[in-house]
């Protein structure tokens, strides 16, 4: 903790009130980005792997996969090479690699550099599996025989030791122990196990200090040959199973050799990296901090520290926006297989809704059919069945956290072309936008297949095209201005992808409660009818409106169909919840004040969600609507 | 190669411009081909734009005249229209050119987008027309309904796609695009500019004409400039008025601005009202277009938000005043609601707006040809890039017009393609078969079959072929759909090896020898996982210092397991069919009547059917001859069963359908005519009669089968329906002779049908 401890001191010397951790934290984890690509750079030459342009003003995405290329630099294209993902990668919670590229297109030296860039010895463990050296586990346990008898046992001193974990011919391993790694812990036959990890420092009451509830988990990153037939799913050199390739991000590393040329002859190929690495991130913090070079010398003593700290994916964690997250659900409702099943499912949901709500005079039902036969369905479902295994749960985390990984690559980047990059990245918004959920999407979906015959994105654009269209056209409909300036100062059309109001629930939401308090003429009638609950009558009523709204937007278009039905279902679902829970509502939202009101009906819906009674459609439903 | 020209240049210029939009605007769409052909002085048309759905075809066969076209026709309306509009005339040619075309390819690409984009919706659509047009001329023959259906479904479509491209050009994202994409890819023109520079920007998002508006808008009109051009090489009368006043509509709806609207509307309704009177052309357009409401129910009307009485309040305002400028807000309304209505497929919207247009315009609709734009329809493609051909021609073995129907020859054609003449109506036949129910699908299909000539082969041409091959499948689906398949039950049920894959085994590959030290080195947790999966113990003690330890590999092994299936089977090479179509046996349009002709179609089809499924099952090809005898015999070719059974122009199939309504000849030399198209291997001869031949021909024949029967590979059944003949009684004894014929006199249908399969099917 020395080298913490000695920051520390010099950032108090210069104000006794800075918040320690948070000055630290940014300029830390980009000196250690900067650090590691200046080393690596002098060692391997880069693999650029997708360019990612995103066209706000059309709602487009456009993924180019590199191949190891590298392209004339081109305005708003984001362009991500190895190093860029193994570096997001690792500043994200769990987030393992799978690097799959023939022999001698450098994965298994790429990550080896990186190891000796970022660590010493002792924190890296590099596993070559062949067929008598199947153990991933290996670093962990130690095995003897007592009276004849194997027994093996857990190697406790190495649980918060190993930072980094390489697998190379990963698909010679056991699939189910490199499952336990990439999550984070080691359970032995034995009953022993742990978790895995670097303790992370934190500084309380003005002491650095670390335990092990809180760890920079352990990274993964595993390569391996493609197998020698796609459908050898048990031959000594395997694909690696779903529940791995669901895990795993996967990458397929191309061979740059014939584009990198005679430059590779130019590399250094000595060693001490990891000194080399230490000096760059010494030189880089103390100028960001504005400190002297000498207070960080103590890093070599101490750097696993320095990069738990520098490296805590909880500092980087940003949320994702809520049209982010409604156009996420949009995409994955085309992409699922099921889409019909699904359609008809929300259907019947409203349907439902209708039936129980029937006392409020409103239609909730969505009467629209998917046309199977319609040429955009056929297209939506030959890119879906190209697919070499569908969409499941853990895809839609993975997107997650690619989006998330692309927002911080993205972040990064524009931080550091800049000159104050410390101050130009906590100034950036930190949330995952619609823009990230679509680059991060272009990538899982090309993950997914095994050719690219058809083209992943187009459905992601269509998706954005749908999304972005009914979102907007809804705000319109119940007059919520949304559009922003351009840079000339003209009044733009392109979906404002920072505004943190823009979506369809949250607007239906904020709408129906703004819209709750009833009229004098309605409460002299109430106090003469007896009638009950009027704000949440208004809350409901307003909710069915912009139902009706939603339900005219689809315009013919047979895509953007199952996006309203989910929409109608899911906010028929908050009127059903409303009507349910009605006389607990009504006090809160009788309170003055639009926003207290979201504030106590949220709380409200929390306390609920805590409960085991609460019905599954809430938890499900509602969380898309109101948040979890 | 020689440079292009102007034409032609614009013709690609405008694809990167289409291209350019439909990847942000229409992504789905973003794989549509396209496929130019090269000009063609020689073809009758001077262009034709064309999709089959995937592939949009683009040919421009005259360049030369479209330029001339443009210069003299387009560009003059709107110099005319726009008095100020101080650009060179070549300036202004090659932008009409360019958007012009950029709207043609928008206009293919919106088929498979909006309309017809599936297959559901073409047949609703289809059902749309014919149940309007049936409403509005209730006289009218099923089959006559059915042609109009055919004629008019293209435009029908069109007045969709174009209302979308009209009203989405306009507004919103599409509009925005195309500004966008042409601002950057339209090349420099650098009057043009300055002259738009000095106008005024647009006040609204209603279209606005060139000079009004920034350079990188739409010109207002360009839709109908393609009906324009059509008009100007259309100079003869019209054969009929549907086309003409829908151009009209077209006139009135899509052209934005009065400036516009008013000489085109005018242009088009100058050359009609030559053909029929003024008051008449204007009430019909009016009730057309207000028509598109009319058949809406009110939740139909509730769900749009719409007023009857508003939407005609509007109709009649445009169409008073279209040349003022004062009701282009109301065009806007108008044409606005129009697409919603048109676009909304959900609650059966499209289709009650369609059958509610359709109705006025249904008297002008022609019987004999398709209403639709020349040069611009929907269908499988042929003809383009291929220089030297001409307009889109019948496909491989349809008869050319003229030349008539011969079954004898070829091995017949498939439905008739949607660009072919007739095609369309053939294809709404079909559709309205699906999806009307099963007593209208099955009156219009009796309708259809029997309402033309019935003679299998002979002359015919033009629209006589058209109405032949149209009758062809109407017969052909009728009994398709009406017959039950028979279930074939095979005496062995046995199990046959299924391919399941790859399982995974342990594979024996080495022993070591270990010591305590070394063994420690190993993987022990796999050694020990590896011992619970298998129950192979790979790891022994031998001594206190030993260790023993068998290494095992896992491999793949193909896993294979076992289904049950029908075996056994043995399917002859040939089977033929005698069939008497004689005047006994019913009349000529017989279809669906019970008389004895229509039955044993029904007994034809129905074994046809339980065949093909078992050469199906039994991957056997199987060859269909069919001998229609009557005035003598038609033969046809061997046609492959599966072939023979699901195209409707077939030899065989001509020959099984028609009827002859003659004496009852059967023609001496069939057989050795007959016997050099059979394929080696066993022969099934099914003849069906309900009498005596003709006494000229019985010896010839006699000797015809008794030649046949000695062939220990023939099976021959030969059935009398209801009587037992002397020339049956002769054909008794001959077969006495030889097991592997049959006589069965007397028969009913059923007990023909049940004895045919039975031998087709033998077991082995």
């Amino acid at each position: 903790m020395k080298t913490l401890e000695n920051i520390t001191t010099e950032l108090l010397k210069r104000d006794p009130a800075a918040e320690v951790e948070t000055n630290l934290s940014t300029a830390m984890m980009l000196a250690f980005v900067e650090a590691t690509s200046a080393v690596m750079n002098q060692t391997t030459m880069p693999t650029p792997l997708y360019r990612l342009t995103y066209d706000q003003n059309t709602s487009n995405v456009d993924f180019q996969l590199l191949n190891g290329r590298s392209q004339v630099p081109e305005a708003n294209a984001l362009d991500m090479t190895m190093l860029d993902l193994i570096t997001a990668a690792l500043l994200r919670e769990k987030m393992p690699l799978l690097l799959e590229g023939k022999t001698g297109v450098g994965k298994t030296f790429t990550i080896e550099q990186f190891c000796k860039t970022v660590f010493t010895p002792e924190n890296y463990r590099i596993l070559r599996l062949n067929a008598n050296m199947t153990n991933v586990l290996q670093p962990y346990t130690e095995g003897r025989v007592e009276n004849g008898l194997v027994k093996i046992s857990l190697r406790n001193d190495e649980l918060d030791r190993i930072a980094f974990l390489a697998v190379d011919e990963a698909n010679r391993g056991d699939t189910n122990q490199i499952l336990q790694l990439q999550d984070g812990y080691v359970r032995l036959p034995t009953g022993e196990g742990g978790d895995i990890g670097i303790p992370i420092p934190h500084y309380v009451d003005g002491n650095w200090t670390a335990n092990r509830e809180d760890k920079r988990p352990l990274f993964v990153v595993s390569a391996q040959n493609p197998p020698a037939t796609k459908d050898a799913k048990y031959s000594a050199t395997r694909r690696t199973d779903a529940a791995q390739n669901n895990r795993n991000l996967q990458l397929d590393v191309p061979n740059g050799a014939t584009d990198i040329g005679s430059a590779v002859l130019q590399l250094d190929t000595g060693n001490g990296q990891h000194k080399k690495f230490l000096k760059h991130y010494q030189r880089i913090l103390a100028g960001y901090l504005g400190i002297d070079e000498t207070s960080i010398s103590t890093v070599r003593e101490d750097w696993i520290d320095v990069y738990a700290f520098s490296t805590d994916p909880k500092k980087t964690a940003c949320p994702s926006l809520r049209s982010a997250v409604e156009f996420m659900d949009a995409m994955l409702l085309l992409v699922s297989p099921q889409l019909k099943d699904t359609f008809e499912h929300d259907k019947q949901a409203a349907k439902a809704w209708n039936d129980r709500l029937k006392n409020y005079s409103l239609d909730w039902t969505y009467s629209g059919t998917i046309d199977e036969t319609s040429q955009a369905m056929e297209k939506i479902r030959k890119i879906v069945n190209s697919f070499e295994e569908e969409i499941v749960t853990r895809d839609i985390i993975k997107a997650k956290k690619m989006s998330d990984a692309v927002s911080l690559t993205r972040r990064i980047k524009n931080a550091l072309n800049e000159e104050s990059p410390v101050a130009t990245y906590n100034n950036t918004p930190n949330f995952i936008t619609l823009q990230d959920v679509a680059c991060g999407m272009a990538i899982i979906l090309y993950d997914k297949q095994d050719k690219h015959d058809d083209n992943p994105v187009t459905l992601i654009d269509t998706a954005l095209k749908e999304y972005t269209k009914i979102c907007k056209e809804y705000a319109d409909k119940i007059g919520y201005s949304w559009k922003e300036k351009d840079a000339a100062g003209k009044t733009s059309n392109a979906f404002p992808l920072n505004n943190t109001h823009m979506s369809v629930y949250n607007l239906a939401f904020v709408r129906a409660l703004r819209n709750s308090t009833p009229g004098t003429i309605a409460k002299t009638a109430a106090a003469v009818t007896g009638k009950q609950n009027l704000y949440v009558t208004n809350f409901i009523k307003d909710l069915g409106s912009s139902v009706a709204e939603l339900k005219r937007l689809s315009s013919g278009v047979e895509e953007s169909k199952p996006i309203i039905a989910r929409m109608v279902a899911d906010i028929s679902t908050l009127a059903g919840f409303a009507d349910q829970y009605s006389d607990k509502l009504e006090p809160l939202l009788a309170t003055p004040n639009p926003a207290d009101r979201k504030n106590a009906f949220m709380d409200f819906y929390h306390q609920q969600r805590n409960r085991s009674t609460l019905e599954p459609i809430y938890l499900e439903r509602l969380t898309r609507v109101i948040g979890a | 190669m020689s440079k292009k020209g102007i034409v032609h240049q614009q013709l690609d210029l405008a694809e990167n411009t289409w291209r350019d939009v439909v990847r942000t605007e229409y992504p789905l769409f973003l794989d549509l081909k396209v496929v130019k052909a090269d000009p063609d002085p020689k073809k009758e048309r001077h262009w034709m734009f064309y999709t089959d759905m995937t592939t949009s075809h683009m040919d421009v066969f005259k360049p030369d005249l479209i330029e001339k076209l443009f210069r003299e026709t387009i560009v003059p309306m709107y110099k005319e229209a726009y008095s100020q509009l101080n650009v060179s005339e070549e300036e202004l040619v090659v932008r009409l050119l360019h958007d012009n075309f950029f709207y043609l390819y928008s206009h293919e690409q919106y088929h498979p987008t909006f309309c017809p984009n599936s297959k559901l919706d073409e047949k609703k659509f289809d059902e749309a027309l014919y149940l309007g047009i049936q409403k509005a001329q209730p006289g009218l023959k099923e089959p006559d309904i059915l042609r109009k259906v055919g004629n008019v479904r293209n435009a029908g479509w069109d007045q969709v796609i174009d209302g979308a491209f009209f009203t989405f050009s306009n507004q919103g994202s599409l509009e925005q695009r195309i500004n966008t994409v042409m601002e950057s890819s339209m090349p420099p023109q650098k009057q043009l500019q300055t002259a738009l520079q000095t106008s005024t920007p647009p006040t609204t998002t209603q279209q606005t004409a060139i000079p009004q508006v920034v350079p990188t808008h739409l010109p207002d009109a360009v839709v109908p400039i393609f009906d324009i051009l059509e008009f100007e090489t259309q100079t003869k009368k019209f054969d009929s008025l549907f086309y003409p006043l829908s151009r009209a509509i077209y006139g009135m709806l899509f052209c934005g601005t009065a400036k516009m609207r008013g000489p085109i509307f005018d242009y088009f309704k100058q050359r009609i009202i030559k053909q029929m009177p003024e008051k008449e052309f204007d009430e019909v357009l009016k009730k057309a277009v207000s028509g598109f409401v009319g058949e809406l129910t009110p939740e139909q009307l509730k769900y749009l938000r719409l007023e009857k009485a508003d939407f005609k309040r509007n109709v009649d305002q445009v169409f008073s005043n279209y040349q003022n400028p004062a009701i282009d807000s109301a065009h806007q309304e108008l044409t606005s609601d129009l697409n919603r209505i048109l676009l909304e497929k959900d609650l059966e919207i499209r289709y009650a707006a369609i059958r509610g247009f359709i109705q006025p315009l249904a008297k002008y609709i022609s019987l004999t040809q398709e209403e639709k734009r020349h040069g611009t329809h929907i269908g499988q493609g042929q003809g383009s890039g291929q220089p030297g051909q001409g307009q889109p021609s019948p496909g491989q073995g349809q008869p050319q017009p003229g030349q008539g129907q011969q079954p004898g020859q070829g091995t017949g054609d498939p439905q008739t393609g949607q660009n072919q003449p007739g095609g369309n109506t053939e294809a709404a036949l079909l559709n309205l078969a699906d999806i009307l129910n099963e007593q209208q699908a099955n009156a219009l299909l009796s309708a259809v079959a029997n309402e033309s000539g019935n003679k299998p082969g002979g002359q015919a041409g033009g629209q006589a072929q058209k109405d032949k091959r149209l009758s062809n499948l109407a017969k052909d689906e009728y009994y398709k759909r009406n017959v039950p398949e028979l279930s074939i039950k095979s005496p062995n049920y046995e199990a046959v090896s299924v391919d399941l894959g790859k399982k995974r085994v342990p594979v024996y590959i080495s022993t070591l020898s270990l010591t305590s030290q070394e063994l420690v080195q190993m993987d022990l947790e796999q050694i020990m996982r590896f011992q619970e999966e298998t129950g192979i113990v790979t790891l022994s003690q031998i001594s206190d210092y030993e260790f023993r330890l068998d290494q095992y590999e896992w491999q793949e092994k193909d896993e294979i397991d076992y289904k049950f299936e029908n075996t056994d089977l043995e399917l002859p090479d040939n089977v033929v069919f005698h069939v008497d179509s004689s005047g006994s046996m019913g009349g000529p349009n017989y279809v669906g009547t019970g008389q004895p002709y229509d039955t044993l179609m029904h007994v034809c089809f129905a074994t046809l059917k339980s065949l093909l499924k078992a050469a199906q099952d039994m991957k056997k090809e199987v060859n269909i001859i069919a001998a229609n005898y009557s005035n003598g015999t038609i033969l046809s070719d061997a046609v492959e069963l599966q072939h023979m059974y699901n195209t409707p122009n077939n030899g065989a199939k001509l020959a099984l359908l028609g009827f002859q309504g003659g004496g009852t000849d059967y023609s001496a030399d069939t057989f050795a005519k007959m016997n050099s198209k059979l394929k080696p291997g066993k022969t099934v001869h099914v003849w069906v009669t309900d009498g005596e031949l003709s006494p000229g021909c019985v010896q010839s024949t006699f000797n015809q089968i008794q030649s046949a029967v000695q062939s220990p590979n023939t099976s021959f059944l030969y059935f009398e329906i209801g009587s037992r003949s002397s020339f049956g009684s002769s054909l008794e004894r001959l077969f006495q002779q030889f097991p592997n014929g049959q006589y069965l006199p007397n028969v009913t249908i059923q007990q023909i049908q049940s004895k045919a399969l039975e031998v087709m099917l033998q077991y082995q």
